[in-house]
């Protein structure tokens, strides 16, 4: 075996590994999700660690990634910021048929984490803005006195 | 499907919302009384089939829900009435403290202190003009503080009547407040509503009416309250009743009502129940107890006066201050029995003296009059007044009894004694004179008792008719039989009595003054002899007594030579002394060596001395002398209201008597005739620390002071139990404020945290994107 071909079996590894990864985080994205309906602070601090680990290995999986592009460029004398998947598949010819089959499914895995980061993001950037506008009002409330001088009663089911 | 996620994020923002808002409203209020921390409550939207997928829709707010512990708040309500109950206790026992209290100079202690103050001092100097005035002051502020007590606490009585009022109208807002919301809430949750704000307003409403009064609540499973008091419904799901005050003027009653024809509550909880108890229990029971106070305090003190003799000297005019009552309203009050003719005071059997004073001479008669409370009638006292020598009496138009003493006359009831008792000249009289022993005589009808006197003779028989009891016949019967008789007076005699004892006496007196009892059937029963002679002398001996009786009970000593002799000259000549009962009171030695004239002293203050002449045991020499500690026994000076200190028998009507205002010199302060004497004063001094029947055995003072202490008391008591009751009240309130009331600090921390959680959640899937666009970047 070339060591391009032993270069190319470790990429398709490293593909494999992400596309659990991008499975991984879609779980903990969907759970934050939940957490950010609850409104529960605690679930919602509990997912953001379990994400936080995730970013952790995606970092690490990361480093890995570069450095085999970069041996992969090495071997074909090429500038390593040049290559993408979709570059070495069709460099690699009939080599590379299972890696453009892997990276499909991870285009696929990643445009669904992608949604639900979009989606997360918004829901999170909108509670936040939220509860610190109320959190703004509350605050002004009480340092002009006006909560210890008496509520007014508000029906809110009214 | 495609609008799914944007369903999920819109549910999840109304959610958060939903949320946002019920912590803002906590926070809003905060302060607000009976509100309760409501919590939202959320749960998974239920998801859906599509194509055989179940598919999930986040999440949603199902309810805001109250955090209430019914239990708590029923348990809270209760306490709340109890403490209405006690605070409006405490509250009439304050004031009540200050209208009887005792402090200060205007206070009733130290009115009393001034008065026997000025007693005091007048005692020293009677006739002194000035200080008869000052001590008259002193009686009527006295009588002033007593008024005033009275005044405060029928004052009292009105403002409690007026709180009352103000309680029940409150009570009935907030009754229609219970009733408006039982309408409000079951509307609201039927349609699917949470009425948490409107179900706090209903609880506070029940709260502040149970601290008004006492209720118990139940409620509906439409959610409607049903609100009884005394077992009463006050407020129902479909109806609000009023709670109404009645208050009778007349009796002071006051009457709850469950509205204006419906039934009497008894509800002892709440400010109303302890309004209602201060109305209808403690204040006319204080009051009572002032007027108590007020009754002895007349009656001790008017016992004294109205047996004194004022400085003015002896009555000749007198109107009683209290009219007898017609209360068999017969048209004649004078039917009515003493004991129950309406008089302030009650009246005891006894014996009332009575003082007549020939004014020329100074001469004075003790009589008495025997009272029985179980048959004296008015008009028997006052024909029996009418009777005395030298004294008339009427019942006034008014129902008064007026007392007017003839011309040259004037009269009294001071204890005092009698200074010549032997008005009848029997015990070694000018006259000729023979006594029995003292009776009853056993007299049967026919007997008859022949006499010759110095102007002829008689013979008198004696008939059943003249006799209650012939057999049992009492001197003054017989005595009056042969006064009867105008042979009696034709022979030259006259019958008197003696303590029991039958004296026959000649009209006239001297040497020459003699009768005989010639014989007679009678003799026997009178233990006189057939033939007895007696003759008069030309000196009597003069009997003069002095001194102020200090024996507790009222006595009548009789005094007999135990031998014949001539005073100061006979050996061995005695005077016996006995009390009614027979008892040996002293021996007085009038024989050789006792100088004619000379007092002797007898026991209790009294003093006797005995002139010159002769006395015999044979022919029953004897005379009487009363011993008065109490000139009324009956009382019934004191109820009718002649010559008292105060008039009026309770604390508002308590008054200085009128006259004696205008005329200090009317105050009794003597015994005797003599301007000079104190007597009385002291007597009315001795009242002063002394245990007195007219208030139960206490002092006047510690009377007083029981009263105002046992305000004090009660308010200590009071106080005590709302201390506790408060601390029971904060404890539960607490734990109420700990599972339903709002933290300001913990809402705000809360809301921190949350913010602080999105931002923290914003920042992480900030960085996973960076990572994921790297990702992208390579793919």
């Amino acid at each position: 075996m070339s060591d391009v071909s032993a270069i190319l079996r470790q990429i398709e590894a490293c593909v494999v590994e992400e596309l659990g990864a991008q499975r991984r985080v879609l779980e903990r994205l969907a759970a934050q999700e939940a957490a950010l309906r609850s409104t529960d602070p605690a679930a919602l601090g509990a997912r953001g660690r379990e994400i936080e680990a995730e970013v952790d290995a995606s970092l690490q999986r990361s480093q890995r990634r570069t450095a085999l592009v970069g041996l992969l460029a090495a071997q074909w004398q090429v500038d390593a910021r040049t290559l993408r998947l979709a570059s070495i598949v069709e460099r690699c010819g009939r080599e590379g048929e299972r890696l453009a089959r892997l990276r499909g499914e991870l285009r696929q895995a990643a445009a669904a984490t992608a949604r639900a980061l979009r989606r997360n993001t918004r829901a999170a950037r909108a509670h936040q803005r939220a509860w610190g506008e109320v959190l703004e009002g509350v605050l002004s409330a009480v340092a002009q006195g006006d909560v210890q001088s008496g509520g007014r009663l508000v029906d809110a089911e009214a | 499907m495609g609008s799914l996620p944007l369903s999920i994020g819109l549910r999840s923002l109304l959610t958060a919302q939903a949320g946002l808002e019920t912590i803002g409203h906590n926070v809003a209020n905060a302060s607000t009384p009976g509100y309760s921390r409501q919590e939202l409550m959320v749960s998974t939207a239920p998801g859906f089939r599509l194509r055989g997928l179940v598919m999930g829709r986040g999440v949603q707010a199902d309810v805001v829900r109250r955090t209430v512990d019914t239990l708590l708040h029923a348990r809270l309500a209760r306490q709340d009435s109890v403490l209405g109950r006690l605070d409006a206790r405490l509250n009439g026992l304050e004031l009540a403290e200050l209208a009887v209290g005792s402090t200060g100079d205007s206070g009733l202690p130290a009115r009393l202190s001034a008065l026997f103050a000025s007693l005091s001092t007048l005692s020293a100097a009677p006739s002194d003009a000035l200080l008869r005035a000052g001590a008259v002051q002193s009686a009527e502020d006295l009588a002033t503080a007593l008024n005033q007590a009275a005044k405060g606490l029928k004052d009292l009585r009105g403002d409690t009547l007026a709180d009352l009022r103000s309680a029940v109208d409150a009570a009935n807002t907030l009754a229609r407040e219970i009733g408006d919301l039982n309408q409000r809430i079951p509307e609201l949750e039927a349609g699917g509503n949470v009425a948490n704000d409107l179900r706090d307003r209903r609880d506070q409403a029940v709260r502040e009416l149970s601290e008004l009064v006492e209720v118990r609540v139940v409620e509906e499973p439409s959610g409607a309250l049903r609100v009884l008091v005394g077992g009463h419904m006050l407020v129902s799901p479909s109806k609000t009743s009023q709670l109404v005050v009645e208050n009778d003027p007349s009796s002071g009653v006051t009457l709850l009502r469950m509205g204006a024809q419906g039934p009497l509550l008894s509800g002892e909880g709440g400010r109303v129940g302890g309004l209602t108890g201060l109305l209808d229990r403690y204040l006319p029971e204080l009051a009572a107890e002032l007027d108590g106070y007020a009754h002895g305090l007349a009656l001790e003190l008017n016992r004294v006066h109205t047996t004194g003799l004022a400085g003015s000297g002896p009555f000749t005019f007198l109107s009683a201050t209290n009219p007898v009552g017609d209360v068999h309203e017969s048209g004649r009050p004078g039917d009515e029995l003493l004991s129950a003719a309406g008089l302030p005071f009650d009246i005891k059997s006894g014996t009332l003296y009575v003082n007549l004073t020939e004014l020329a001479t100074g001469t004075v008669s003790k009589q008495r009059i025997a009272i029985d409370a179980a048959r004296t009638t008015v008009d028997d006292l006052v024909a029996a007044l009418d009777a005395l020598p030298g004294l008339g009496a009427r019942l006034g138009a008014q129902g008064r009894v007026e007392l007017l003493s003839e011309p040259g006359y004037g009269f009294d009831f001071s204890a005092r004694l009698d200074a010549d008792p032997d008005g009848l000249g029997s015990f070694g009289g000018a006259q000729a004179s023979l006594a029995t022993g003292p009776g009853p005589f056993a007299l049967v009808p026919g007997d008859t008792l022949d006499l010759s006197g110095p102007a002829g003779s008689i013979s008198v028989t004696f008939t059943p008719l003249a006799f209650q009891q012939m057999g049992q016949a009492s001197a003054e019967e017989i005595a009056a039989v042969l006064n009867a008789d105008p042979g009696v007076q034709a022979a030259g005699l006259v019958a008197g009595t003696v303590g029991g004892r039958l004296v026959l006496q000649t009209q006239g007196a001297g040497k020459a003054q003699s009768f005989t009892v010639s014989g007679g059937s009678a003799l026997a029963a009178l233990g006189w002899s057939a033939g007895t002679m007696v003759t008069g002398q030309d000196s009597a001996v003069d009997v003069q007594v002095s001194g102020v009786y200090t024996g507790a009970a009222n006595g009548r000593w009789t005094f007999t030579p135990s031998g014949d002799g001539v005073v100061g000259l006979t050996p061995g000549l005695a005077v016996e002394v006995r009390d009614s009962g027979g008892a040996l009171v002293a021996t007085l030695d009038v024989g050789a060596g006792y100088t004619p004239g000379d007092e002797l002293e007898l026991p209790d203050g009294v003093r006797v001395s005995f002139g010159s002449g002769e006395l015999s045991a044979a022919h029953g020499d004897v005379f009487d002398l009363d011993v008065v500690a109490d000139a009324d026994e009956t009382d019934v000076l004191v109820a009718l209201g002649l010559g008292v200190l105060f008039t009026g028998s309770d604390a508002a009507g308590l008054a200085l008597r009128e006259d004696l205002e205008r005329d200090p010199s009317g105050l009794a302060l003597g015994l005797g005739p003599g301007a000079g004497d104190a007597l009385n004063a002291l007597r009315l001094l001795e009242l002063d620390g002394r245990p007195l029947e007219g208030l139960g055995g206490a002092t006047l003072a510690d009377a007083y002071g029981l009263i105002s202490s046992g305000v004090g008391l009660e308010i200590d008591a009071a106080r005590s139990t709302r201390e506790a009751e408060e601390m029971l009240l904060a404890s539960l309130q607490a734990r109420r404020d700990e599972l339903s009331g709002v933290n300001i600090d913990e809402e705000l921390v809360r809301m921190i945290e949350q913010e602080q959680a999105y931002a923290a959640a914003s920042q992480y899937l900030r960085v996973v994107s960076d990572l994921q666009n790297e990702l992208l970047n390579i793919l």
